[in-house]
Order: C-alpha cells, then sequence, then structure tokens
C-alpha cells in the first residue's frame, strides 16, 4: 500500500472498510471528487481492479484496490494507487479571519 | 537502440532516427500552429472535408452548418436533434403539425433576416443579440428539410395510428410530459453518437489500427512521443481541454436566448427536451483542429516513415482535411455543426490558457474566457486581479486555492511580501523517489493581516503538481515547522510524510 497525495485528495492506507458504507457500481471510470473550477479526481481502471464505497454521512469513499489504479487530474500528474484497502481524506488549510480549519478546494 | 531500421511501404521498424525526428518536430510545429490558428475559416473548405468525412463512413452528406463558437455549436445541436428527433417519433398528428408550423414560422423569419443582413453587418450589435442569430440561423440550416419530412409524416400519421398508436404513442407522451427522468431515453436516441463514431472509426480509428499494424512498438512509441506527445502537450490545455469545458458550463447554464429559440422550432413543452439535448453535445463532439495530436503521429508515419502503401489513408484524408477546417464539431446523422476557430488564443510560457490583457480565448459571437496560468475566472474576478482592484489580503481570501495561486503569479511574490511583509521563521526540503528535485517547504509569520501573528506556508504540490506551481495557504499558527504544518495538513506524520509515495502512471 501506498500513501497518495494527489493535490487536494489524499489517499491513506487504513486496515478495513467501516460497515454500512454505499458501495459505488464502478463501471472503469468515477470521480472522486469534483473542484471548484470544475477540475475532477479520476479512479481509472479495470471494471474488477476496485471496489469503491461512499460515506454518505461525510461524502468520502473507500477503496479497496485488487489491482492497481490510476487516479488522474487536469493539474497534476496520474499517479498509481497499488493495491490495499484506502479511505479518501482532504488537504485541509487555516482560514486566519474565521480561526478555523477547513479544506482546501481547487 | 538496437533493433534493426526497417523501412518498407508497409512495414516499420527499429525505433526513429535522428533525422525522421527533426522531420517529426517539424510535423508537430505545423500541427501545433493549425491548432492555435486563429484565422477564420471558409465555408467551402469545411463542406468539402465533411462531406468526405461522411462517405467515408458510407454516410449520406448532412446539412453542413459552420458557427462562429463552440457555444453556438452545442445549444443549435440540442435544438436541431430536438427538432429531428420529435419529427420522426411523435406519432401525432397535432404535433406534427405544431413542429412543421414551429419550424416553417423559423424559415420565414431567418429569410427575413436574411434580406435584411446588411444592416445587420453593419450594426454592431450585443454580444447576445449575435449569439441568440448564430444559434437561430445553426438551427434552421442544420433543420433544412424537417417541415417536409413531418408534413409527410403527418398525413400517414392517422392511418399508422390506427395500428401502432397504443406502442408509439407512448413516445410522444413520454416528450409531452417533459420530466427528465421520463425522456432520458428519448434525449439518448436523440443524441446518439453513432454518426460520430462511424466516421471516427471509418477514419482516424482505421489509421490507428493500421499503424499499429504496420510498426514495432519501439517505432510507434518513438513517433507518437515526437508527434502527438509533443503536439497535445503544447496545445491540449488550452485548446481542446479549455473549450471542452466551457462548451459544457454553456449548456449546462442555458439562458434565456437559448430558450427563445428552442420555443421557435420545437414549442414551449419540448424547450426541456431540446437543453436535454444540448448537454448531450459531447455524446456526438469530434475535436477537429484541437485533436491536433493524432493528426501529427499519422502524418508523420505516413509522410516521415514511409508507410503509404496502408490501406486507411485515402479514408483518413478526409479526417485530416477536417482537422484542418474547423475546431469542434457535432455530428448527426441529418447535419453536422462546425465551430470557426476563435479569433484570440492565449497562452503563457508553459502553453497554459493565459492572458492578463483581454480574454485568453474569443470567439466572433463574442464568446469570451478569462484564464490566468491555466485557471478560469470570471470576468469580473479578473478584471479585480489584474487592474490590481483587490489587494493581495483579498486574493488571500480567495476559496480556491488554484485560482488564489494563479492570482498571486499574475500580482507576483514580490507585490506579497511588500504588502504582507511576512519573514521565514522555517524551511525544509524532502527528498522522494522518482522526484529528481527536493519538494520545498518554507514557513512565514506575518503580521497585521488580523488581530494576531499569522502562519503562512509557501511550498510545492507533492504529487508533483503538472503546474510546478508555488502554492501558498495559511496554517494554524501553532506551528514552527514547516514540515510539521504540511504533514498535518494531509492528517500525516512528518515521517509518514516523507514516505508517501509518488510513482507515476
Amino acid at each position: 500500500m501506498n500513501i497518495i497525495l494527489h493535490g487536494d485528495v489524499d489517499i491513506l492506507p487504513v486496515d478495513s472498510i467501516p460497515e454500512g458504507l454505499k458501495k459505488i457500481n464502478f463501471n472503469g471510470s468515477y470521480v472522486v471528487r469534483h473542484g471548484e473550477s470544475g477540475n475532477k479526481h479520476i479512479i481509472t481502471a479495470e471494471r474488477t481492479a476496485v471496489d469503491i464505497y461512499l460515506d454518505e454521512k461525510t461524502g468520502m469513499h473507500y477503496f479497496k484496490v485488487n489491482s492497481a489504479v490510476e487516479i488522474s487530474h487536469e493539474q497534476h500528474k496520474t499517479l498509481v494507487i497499488t493495491p490495499g484497502i484506502y479511505k479518501e481524506d482532504a488537504e485541509t488549510e487555516y482560514n486566519p479571519f474565521e480561526k478555523m480549519l477547513r479544506k482546501v478546494q481547487d | 537502440m538496437g533493433e534493426k531500421i526497417i523501412r518498407t511501404t508497409k512495414r516499420a521498424e527499429g525505433g526513429i532516427t535522428e533525422e525522421e525526428k527533426k522531420k517529426m518536430d517539424a510535423i508537430s510545429k505545423k500541427w501545433i500552429d493549425i491548432a492555435l490558428r486563429t484565422s477564420p475559416t471558409d465555408y467551402k473548405d469545411v463542406e468539402d472535408s465533411i462531406t468526405r468525412l461522411y462517405a467515408a463512413a458510407d454516410l449520406s452528406k448532412p446539412n453542413i452548418v459552420l458557427v462562429p463558437s463552440p457555444r453556438v455549436m452545442a445549444w443549435a445541436y440540442g435544438i436541431s436533434s430536438a427538432v429531428w428527433y420529435l419529427s420522426k417519433n411523435i406519432q401525432n398528428e397535432a404535433t406534427y403539425r405544431a413542429i412543421a408550423e414551429a419550424t416553417d414560422g423559423a424559415t420565414y423569419e431567418v429569410t427575413d433576416e436574411a434580406t435584411r443582413g446588411a444592416t445587420y453587418g453593419a450594426t454592431r450589435r450585443a454580444i447576445a443579440e449575435a449569439t441568440r442569430e448564430a444559434t437561430y440561423r445553426a438551427t434552421y440550416r442544420a433543420t433544412a428539410g424537417v417541415t417536409d419530412e413531418a408534413t409527410r409524416e403527418a398525413t400517414l400519421g392517422a392511418t399508422r395510428e390506427a395500428t401502432r398508436g397504443a406502442t408509439l404513442g407512448a413516445i410522444a407522451e413520454a416528450t409531452y410530459r417533459a420530466t427528465l427522468g421520463a425522456i432520458a431515453g428519448a434525449i439518448d436516441r436523440a443524441t446518439n453518437g453513432a454518426t460520430a463514431g462511424a466516421t471516427l472509426e471509418a477514419t482516424a480509428g482505421a489509421t490507428r489500427g493500421a499503424i499499429a499494424e504496420a510498426t514495432r512498438e519501439a517505432t510507434n512509441e518513438a513517433t507518437r512521443r515526437a508527434t502527438a506527445g509533443v503536439t497535445a502537450g503544447a496545445t491540449d490545455g488550452a485548446t481542446a481541454g479549455v473549450t471542452d469545458g466551457a462548451t459544457n458550463e454553456a449548456t449546462n447554464d442555458i439562458n434565456k436566448i437559448f430558450d427563445d429559440v428552442a420555443r421557435k422550432f420545437v414549442g414551449e413543452k419540448n424547450i426541456s427536451f431540446a437543453r436535454e439535448c444540448s448537454k448531450r453535445w459531447w455524446n456526438n463532439y469530434q475535436g477537429g483542429n484541437m485533436w491536433a495530436g493524432f493528426c501529427s503521429y499519422a502524418e508523420a508515419m505516413r509522410d516521415v516513415l514511409g508507410l503509404t502503401d496502408l490501406d486507411c489513408w485515402e479514408k483518413y484524408k478526409a479526417w485530416e482535411d477536417s482537422s484542418k477546417i474547423g475546431g469542434f464539431r457535432v455530428m448527426h446523422e441529418k447535419f453536422c455543426i462546425v465551430s470557426d476557430f476563435p479569433k484570440t488564443l492565449s497562452v503563457d510560457d508553459r502553453n497554459r490558457a493565459h492572458s492578463t490583457t483581454g480574454p485568453s480565448h474569443e470567439w466572433r459571437d463574442g464568446w469570451k474566457l478569462y484564464y490566468l496560468h491555466g485557471v478560469k475566472f470570471e470576468e469580473q474576478e479578473w478584471r479585480n486581479i489584474v487592474e490590481k482592484k483587490i489587494s493581495i489580503k483579498d486574493i488571500m481570501k480567495i476559496p480556491d486555492i488554484d485560482k488564489r495561486t494563479a492570482a498571486l503569479m499574475v500580482r507576483g511574490v514580490e507585490e506579497l511580501f511588500d504588502e504582507l511583509k511576512p519573514k521565514k521563521i522555517d524551511s525544509c526540503a524532502v527528498m522522494r523517489d522518482g522526484n529528481p528535485n527536493p519538494l520545498e517547504y518554507e514557513l512565514y509569520e506575518v503580521e497585521e493581516l488580523t488581530d494576531q501573528t499569522e502562519k503562512m506556508l509557501r511550498y510545492k504540490c507533492a504529487s508533483f503538481d503538472k503546474t510546478g506551481n508555488w502554492y501558498i495557504k495559511w496554517v494554524d499558527p501553532k506551528y514552527t515547522s514547516a514540515l510539521e504544518a504540511i504533514a498535518d495538513s494531509h492528517h500525516l506524520t512528518k515521517e509518514q510524510y516523507k514516505l508517501t509515495t509518488i510513482k507515476q502512471a
């Protein structure tokens, strides 16, 4: 497993996928996150290469990667996610005017 | 290289030579220029090449329409495909008559407008009017002939209805209901990509296959890198990528102009249907000059490596010529709408869409896009930045980090440092496998931004950002270590952060 930092999307290794998540019908291409400026983080792979689950409470995904998949984006180079179990997280930044953390938007 | 160089008119092996590489560089340069073309096209050239492109796929010559921009292309496509679909599928005489009358009405108005062309031409109109007229005229031309078909079908309709009304009537009902879910199937059928797919497969697709069979991987890959890779790399971001996104936005944000034109052709009840058809423009599109990468690759295979005896070239010529004479196009069984080239297309030194003096893209109907270093802005946002109407402090409040970064690049780090006077308190560099350069992080203190000392992190993106930009973001004032600040923002320890994998595809 590897740690992937793909712009504002973090793909981090975890031990297991929580119960009760919604399984996504993956047909070879899936947009993990849309950016405000229209750019997208997209996972592309054979249908059986990855199982994707959506945590509907947080909007974040979990991934069971069975064979290597690629994640691409208009502004970032395409990276390879090796087999393993992962969760999606978001890069954060501090807002000095509101004194609080927020997700980075791109 | 090792492998023996083989060149016949049907076979190329052994990689590419230095001399061939030089010739390919010239071909790439030629296609980059074509991709970035801003002079207007000529309708006769469009008509000739598009007719041959349809013929290559054994399709009849469609109504061929030249429009000033991809936005007009997508809008006219939506309305036109709706007209053709409705005329063929609604088995109801009253509806036929309504469509025929609506189309007739449009015909009369367009004819009338045409007679007043001189006046129109001499008068500088608002952009909205130009777009309305262009969409209207394009739809009219794309639907030429539909009135005859609709009227004929209406006569036959009464007989047909007696026998199969129950089944086919459901389609009409579904259309009338105009709920998006119910008409989804109709929209898909109205905008299906069979024509674009057939022409692509008969020309470029067949060529790709023939070349693959005639070469070995080393030669194919070397040629691809020297041509398609170079051409697409130099142009895609500012041409196909930008146009694709902007056209999608234009069809997802359809306005009154579209509705006005759609109403005249398909009637009030079918405006929603036409809108949804318009959103499917990409079902049936080809990139024209903005897909220049493949053309440079195919030309190099044919004219540099000398694969002149492959079966594909005669049909491919129609694709190649069609790529030289226009931008995006939508291909329908009955019509083909081709967008003219933009009149302005500006890029920065890394070929990203960019201009600080005006729109980066402008088409001849007045459709404009504003980009800074590859990032799209609304016109007012763009003006605020380039005309220095907002301060660096306000730029630092822009929520989108890409916009913030592009804006700071335009205004310059000097201005940021002049205004905010940050004081560097820590820096570090991290080396990773696969990255020849260290990733650098700098932590600054900033006074007088708020009521306390704030901390600012300046860094390069860890995922080998294509843009190579320095990013700037605020971090919690508690941090004293640049590495700890960046690691924590990704929910990692400093040690984990150093281990992040960056294996590229």
